[in-house]
C-alpha cells in the first residue's frame, strides 16, 4: 500500500490523521507494507516529513526534492528489517550508476545540515498562513469560488466552491477560471505551478514582502476576473 | 509581458524533445501558453530568456526549501567536484548522508539513494514485492 501522506500530486489535500491510523491499522492486519511517499513532503514539512506531524511509523518511506536540494537525489528507507532484502544483503536487486554520487551528496547534506540547524519550518508556516488568510480575504471579498488548502509550505487555491478533502472535488474545480488566474499572475510576475493539480511551494528565501506582492497581484487579478 | 525569446525557444525545443520538455507539465498544455525558458535564479526570484522577473513559487517542483542558488549549497558543489563527480565506488559522504538521513525521519533505520523520488518510489515498491510475496499494490 503506497501512499503520498499529504496530498501534492492533485493539488494539496490532507488526510485526517485518523485516515491514517486506520490505513497503519489495516495494512499490518493484512501483512502488507505500508509505504509512504514523501518525495514532496520530506524534510519540508518538518526536518522528519509528515511522519513527524501525524506520529505514524510507515514500513517504508521514500524521500526525493528536498534532499537533493536541486542535484538529483532520490532516497528509500525504512526498519532495518525489510532494508537487508535489498541487494547486496538480499535479494531484491537494485542498483544505480550514479547513485550517492559525492556532488549530489555533498548538496543534499549541506541543506539537511542547514534546515537541522535553522529550523526554519515554523516560520515557513507563518509565511504560509500569511499568504493562506490573505487568499481566503481576497476570495471572499471579491466573492471568487474558490478554497484554499495548505499544510506548511505546501500550498494550493482551487477554484471550486467545494471544499476539498479528495480527488473528486479537486477535480471539480474550474480550470478555465484557474488558466485565466494563471496567466493573469504570470503578467504580473508571479511564477505558481502551472496547473491546478500541484501544490506551489514556499522558500525561506520568500519574504514577508514577497507575499505583500503576490497578495496584492491577487487581488488585482480577481478585479480582472 | 514580453515573450520573444521563450516561444522562439519552445520552437526549437519541439524540433528535438518530446514536447519540447522533460517533463510533462513543464510543457504548460494544461495552462494552453508557452512555457516560459528560464535563465537564472536568486532567492525567491527566477529570470526568463525575455529578461522577465518572477517570485518563483515553483522552486524546481519542491527542492528548493532554501531557495534558488543559495550560497551555501552553491559552495558546497563547487567545493566536492573539484575532487571528482561521480567514482561507482562508495565514498564517505555518503554514511554522513545516511546518518543525516536516519537521524531526522522517524521510521527510517537504513536508507538506500537513488538518483530520483520516482526512482526511490518504484524501488520501494519492487523491494515491498519482494519482501511480502504480495503482488497487488
Amino acid at each position: 500500500m503506497i501512499i503520498e501522506p499529504v496530498a501534492g500530486n492533485m493539488g494539496v489535500v490532507a488526510p485526517s490523521k485518523e485516515y491514517h491510523q486506520r490505513l497503519r491499522e489495516i495494512t499490518e492486519e493484512y501483512g502488507a507494507l505500508l509505504i509512504w511517499d514523501e518525495v514532496m513532503t520530506g524534510f519540508r514539512l518538518s526536518l522528519g516529513g509528515a511522519q513527524e506531524l501525524y506520529g505514524i511509523q510507515p514500513d517504508l518511506t521514500t524521500m526525493g526534492k528536498v534532499i537533493g536540494a536541486g542535484l538529483p537525489v532520490g532516497a528509500y528507507g525504512g526498519k532495518r528489517e525489510i532494508m537487508m532484502h535489498v541487494a547486496p544483503e538480499g535479494p531484491v536487486y537494485q542498483a544505480g550508476t550514479l547513485s550517492g554520487n559525492p556532488l549530489a551528496m555533498a548538496a543534499g547534506l549541506k541543506q539537511l545540515e542547514i534546515l537541522k540547524d535553522k529550523n526554519p519550518y515554523p516560520d515557513l508556516d507563518r509565511k504560509g498562513d500569511r499568504l493562506e488568510k490573505g487568499m481566503r480575504e481576497l476570495i471572499d471579498k471579491y466573492g471568487i469560488k474558490a478554497t484554499v488548502n495548505r499544510v506548511g509550505s505546501m500550498i494550493t487555491m482551487f477554484f471550486t466552491d467545494k471544499e476539498v478533502k479528495n480527488f473528486d472535488d479537486a477535480k471539480s474545480s474550474d480550470l478555465e477560471l484557474f488558466n485565466k488566474f494563471y496567466k493573469l499572475m504570470l503578467d504580473k510576475g508571479i511564477y505558481l505551478a502551472p496547473s491546478q493539480f500541484e501544490a506551489s511551494f514556499l522558500s525561506t528565501a520568500h519574504s514577508d514582502e514577497d507575499i505583500n506582492r503576490t497578495l496584492n497581484a491577487i487581488e488585482d487579478t480577481f478585479k480582472q476576473l | 509581458m514580453k515573450k520573444e525569446n521563450s516561444v522562439k525557444l519552445f520552437k526549437e525545443a519541439q524540433k528535438y524533445l518530446v514536447g519540447g520538455v522533460n517533463s510533462p507539465v513543464r510543457a504548460f498544455k494544461s495552462i494552453g501558453m508557452e512555457p516560459l525558458f528560464i535563465q537564472k535564479g536568486k532567492g525567491s526570484r527566477v529570470w526568463d530568456a525575455d529578461g522577465n522577473e518572477f517570485i518563483d513559487y515553483v522552486l524546481s517542483w519542491g527542492p528548493l526549501i532554501l531557495g534558488h542558488a543559495h550560497d551555501q549549497i552553491i559552495n558546497a558543489i563547487k567545493h566536492i567536484s573539484n575532487y571528482g563527480t561521480s567514482f561507482g565506488a562508495p565514498t564517505e559522504i555518503e554514511i554522513e548522508m545516511a546518518k543525516a538521513v536516519v537521524d531526522a525521519v522517524p521510521s527510517v533505520e537504513m536508507v538506500r539513494f537513488v538518483n530520483s523520488g520516482t526512482e526511490a518510489t518504484m524501488s520501494a515498491i519492487r523491494l515491498a514485492r519482494g519482501y511480502t510475496g504480495k503482488k497487488k499494490l
